[in-house]
């Protein structure tokens, strides 16, 4: 084995190599968020159930701990959780809640920083009592309601005062969809799970995403893949043999040697869409197929699970995007496509030609706040690709006014969305 | 540390063979060849599913370079090394009915760098391209994928003999592939002949 | 990309193996090249001259990208002012990422060592137009430095070390635009160059930086939220008339 200070020396001199210095013992990376020992209290609590949950959804401001999550900060709930989304540096918190035997309302779970992931555990209880009760009850409580507990760093025991009170409900929805991009954040982003993988599509919620975008890819043998670049290497995935393009392997191949960077398998779209159908409330997906050879072999499963979307009463829709000049000539040449939504990210001629629905064009073009009134205007949905820095979304929000965001920090969008939204209300309230 | 400290002590002695025969010219377009065996190191994966594997194996390079009595020496090497080979059970369901999976991975490389001199020790870095090939027959298919990558290369050695015309000597060798996180560290016998050289006077 | 890449190793490797067929020492007693790095300048009224290409490996964590270098082309001239000041100029170009700047620098010798300070102001500045990036923007850069050079074996070894900072900066995406009017300290540039003067009297020039600075320091990657300074190599080979 190399020593460790050998590995220094090979370390320093070859400064970019450093994850072949500090990985020696041949295991795949891991993003783990820090959990309670032996579970926390929530393993002694009754899951707080989804109507329950929604009754702490709100607009918030911390009293104490303002530090961790900003001033503004927007509590929602997803399925199994409840969400915290600020304003500072892209923090959130997620948290599973539960109620106790002895009446308490608990939230334990972590906080996360998105720019440099930071993280900890955190544990919080509704107050007062009589409001706590009333939640786990499914009762509206009318007067002030409260998060009060601690946070941490790491694994530590949360030991730092960190305390909310609610300012207001939140609106019926956001103003601004918020599309999760690579089916909720980058592999590089280390908010769970790897992108583009089945774990992160069942997070995307508790990120503050209600769409994702997934990107599609086609083995040799013509199976849809989700995956994002064209050819497979150690910045999304971890195996010996998994180098080279995706179109010189075939599924079995890819089954044997690859698993993604935190050591999730590599999904077919066909079980991607099986689990945004059965397992999750997302109401969007948005496929971004690299080729036409990608295209074709998703436009039927595309057709399969929208068919069994609406079998279920899910309210979803599966869009096929179309990035490239290639990809919209290859959709022109189809026919018989009318059940098939579709995205154009070029321009807004090409946005025509098909009759997409939605156009999708990247943020660097500047908000076009007048083209983006336009197309609204004739019936069609905006979405600006992808939009991370606070500073841009807040502009892009105010001036382009457009139905929708992708980005890698949902829950930093959702909450300037809804900042955006309820300053308008207050600007239109007389 | 025990392995490095035992490469510089190995080539302290051979050095001093070097040192008792060197005759090197002063100015010299040296040819060389190289044969060794090595090691990798880096992000493996999954390997739960191994049968047996070999980590590393042999490597060969040619190279020139245009030694001078100055400080540094450049040199332009090509070559090639064995990574990795194993086999493997099957990993997913679906294809748990099939024979194991036999892969092997290898790279070949284009680098080009200085190099010290100091008496018969030579000190080399360099940077380039690393061509990682993959072969794997699994599910009765074999796939070749292949896939370029920049990286840098460090070795230290000794020249054994250094002749007017021929020489050899040993070199421990690291193949440091930053875009796929692998490491070879290996040990070489290298061969050269001056295809001209200006004497030392 | 692959072509690229080739292109560029073997234009390096080339000039090195060029220099090294010319290479002859210094002879400090009746000539002494003008250098492009070395702390003491020109002497008064003489001028040196580089043209060189050097390229970035930019941070994995933040170039979401297969192709992770960035080319730049080298431009460094120095023209000496008397009592061992010089003005300097320096420009590194590729379109995205430009940087030019003029500086002062002041040099002396002590015993083999020389040591020196300088100070750089410029812009930087990057239009792009390769597809998903339309934007532009440009920046007051200022760059003070410390360099020491001891020759080894005839070869002219300096080390600079400069702090990087940028005073305002501003960024255009489509019609809308944004202004930055703090000054940041980026970080730090920690350098090594090689020269080699030559039999006709000119130098060529190599060596290696790492740089320690936050992702948005490069105007290619302006649009990073990530604060924390990322070390990145930067290596770079010229010829110097």
């Amino acid at each position: 084995m190399l020593s460790s200070r050998t590995a220094v020396v090979v370390c320093l001199v070859g400064s970019v190599n450093l994850p072949a210095c500090g990985l020696v013992t041949g295991s795949t990376e891991s993003v783990g968020h820090p959990r309670f020992e032996n579970g926390g209290l929530i393993a002694e609590a009754t899951p707080l159930s989804q109507v329950s949950a929604r009754l702490l959804e709100g607009l918030w401001e911390p009293t104490a701990g303002g530090s961790l999550l900003g001033s503004s900060l927007v509590v929602q709930s997803s399925p199994g959780y409840v969400s915290i989304f600020g304003d500072r540096d892209a923090t959130y918190a997620v948290f599973e809640a539960g109620c106790l035997d002895d009446g308490r309302l608990v939230l334990e779970g972590y906080h996360r920083t998105a720019i440099d992931t930071s993280t900890g555990l955190v544990r919080l209880f509704v107050e007062p009592a009589d409001a706590a009760q009333a939640i786990c009850d499914g009762k509206v409580s009318d007067g002030p309601l409260t998060l009060e507990g601690s946070f941490g760093n790491g694994s530590g025991v949360p030991d730092q005062t960190l305390a909310l009170v609610r300012q207001r409900l939140l609106l019926a929805a956001p103003a601004t969809m918020v599309i999760a991009h690579r089916g909720g954040c980058r592999s590089s982003d280390d908010c769970g799970a790897s992108e583009n993988s089945l774990e992160i599509l069942r997070m995307a919620q508790r990120l503050g995403a209600d769409r994702i975008e997934v990107d599609v890819q086609v083995t040799s043998d013509g199976v849809p893949i989700l995956y994002h670049d064209s050819s497979f290497g150690p910045l999304l995935t971890s195996g010996r043999y998994c180098r080279g393009a995706v179109s010189d392997f075939t599924w079995a191949h890819v089954t044997q040697l690859c698993k993604l960077r935190y050591g999730e398998w590599v999904p077919r779209l066909d079980d991607a869409l099986r689990t945004v159908v059965e397992e999750t409330e997302l109401v969007g997906l948005w496929l971004d197929v690299k080729t036409p050879a990608g295209m074709n072999a998703a436009l039927p499963l595309v057709r399969k699970w929208n068919q069994s979307a609406a079998d279920r009463g899910r309210n979803l829709r599966i869009v096929v995007g179309l990035s490239t000049e290639e990809l919209v000539n290859a959709w022109l040449g189809l026919t018989d496509i009318d059940d098939v939504e579709c995205l154009v990210e070029t321009g807004v001629s090409e946005l025509r030609q098909t009759g997409c629905r939605i156009w999708g064009p990247r943020w660097t073009l500047g908000p076009m706040a007048s083209t983006v009134a336009q197309i609204q205007a004739e019936g069609h949905t905006v979405a600006f690709w992808t939009l991370d820095e606070e500073q841009f979304i807040d502009l892009f929000i105010h001036q382009a006014k457009p139905n929708g965001l992708l980005t890698n920090r949902p829950g930093l969008v959702l909450q300037r969305s809804y900042l955006a939204a309820i300053q308008a209300e207050g600007e239109a309230t007389p | 540390m025990k392995w490095t400290a035992f490469t510089f002590a190995a080539f302290a002695v051979l050095g001093q063979v070097g040192v008792a025969t060197a005759k090197p010219p002063r100015r010299a377009l040296e040819i060389s060849v190289q044969s060794g065996y090595g090691h990798v190191w880096g992000k493996n994966g999954d390997r739960s599913h191994e049968l047996e594997s070999r980590n590393g194996g042999a490597s060969v390079a040619v190279g020139i370079a245009y030694r001078t009595p100055y400080l540094f020496v450049p040199w332009v090497e090509a070559g090639w090394a064995t990574l990795q080979w194993s086999r493997e059970t099957p990993k997913a369901r679906e294809f748990s009915s099939e024979a194991p999976s036999t892969s092997s991975l290898a790279t070949a490389y284009l680098l080009l760098g200085p190099s010290v001199e100091e008496g018969v020790f030579r000190f080399r870095a360099g940077i380039g391209l690393y061509h990682q090939q993959v072969t794997s027959t699994f599910a009765g298919q074999t796939i070749t994928p292949a896939s370029w990558d920049m990286g840098y290369y460090l070795a230290y050695g000794v020249r054994v003999h250094d002749g007017p015309r021929f020489g050899w000597g040993v070199e421990a060798m690291g193949l440091l592939m930053s875009e796929s996180q692998l490491t070879y560290l290996g040990i070489a016998l290298r061969f050269w002949g001056n295809a001209w050289a200006e004497p030392r006077h | 990309m692959t072509a690229g890449k080739v292109t560029l190793e073997t234009a390096t490797g080339g000039i090195l193996l060029a220099a090294s067929l010319l290479t002859r020492p210094a002879q400090a007693e009746e000539y002494r090249p003008d250098f492009v790095a070395h702390p003491v300048g020109p002497e008064a009224g003489r001028w040196a001259l580089g043209l060189g290409v050097g390229f970035d490996v930019l941070p994995r964590r933040l170039v979401e990208a297969e192709w992770r270098q960035l080319p730049h082309a080298w431009l460094r001239s120095r023209v000496g002012l008397g009592r061992k000041f010089y003005l300097s100029q320096r420009a590194n170009v590729v379109i995205i990422d430009n940087q030019f700047q003029l500086g002062l620098g002041w040099g002396h010798g002590v015993g083999e060592f020389a040591f020196g300070i300088h100070d750089h102001f410029g812009v930087n500045w990057g239009t792009m137009f390769v597809s998903g990036f339309d934007a532009k923007g440009w920046a007051f850069a200022h760059n003070p430095g410390v360099s020491v050079e001891y020759p080894l074996r005839g070869v002219i070894t300096t080390l600079t070390v400069e702090a990087l900072i940028l005073h305002a900066r501003h960024i255009t995406v489509g019609e809308a635009s944004l202004t930055q009017k703090h000054i940041t300290f980026q970080g730090m540039s920690f350098g090594l160059t090689f020269e080699s003067p030559l039999e006709s009297k000119n130098v060529v020039f190599y060596g290696l930086a790492v740089v320690y600075a936050k992702p948005d320091y490069q105007l290619w990657l302006a649009f990073s939220d990530a604060e924390q300074r990322q070390i990145y190599p930067r290596f770079f080979a010229g010829y110097a008339f």
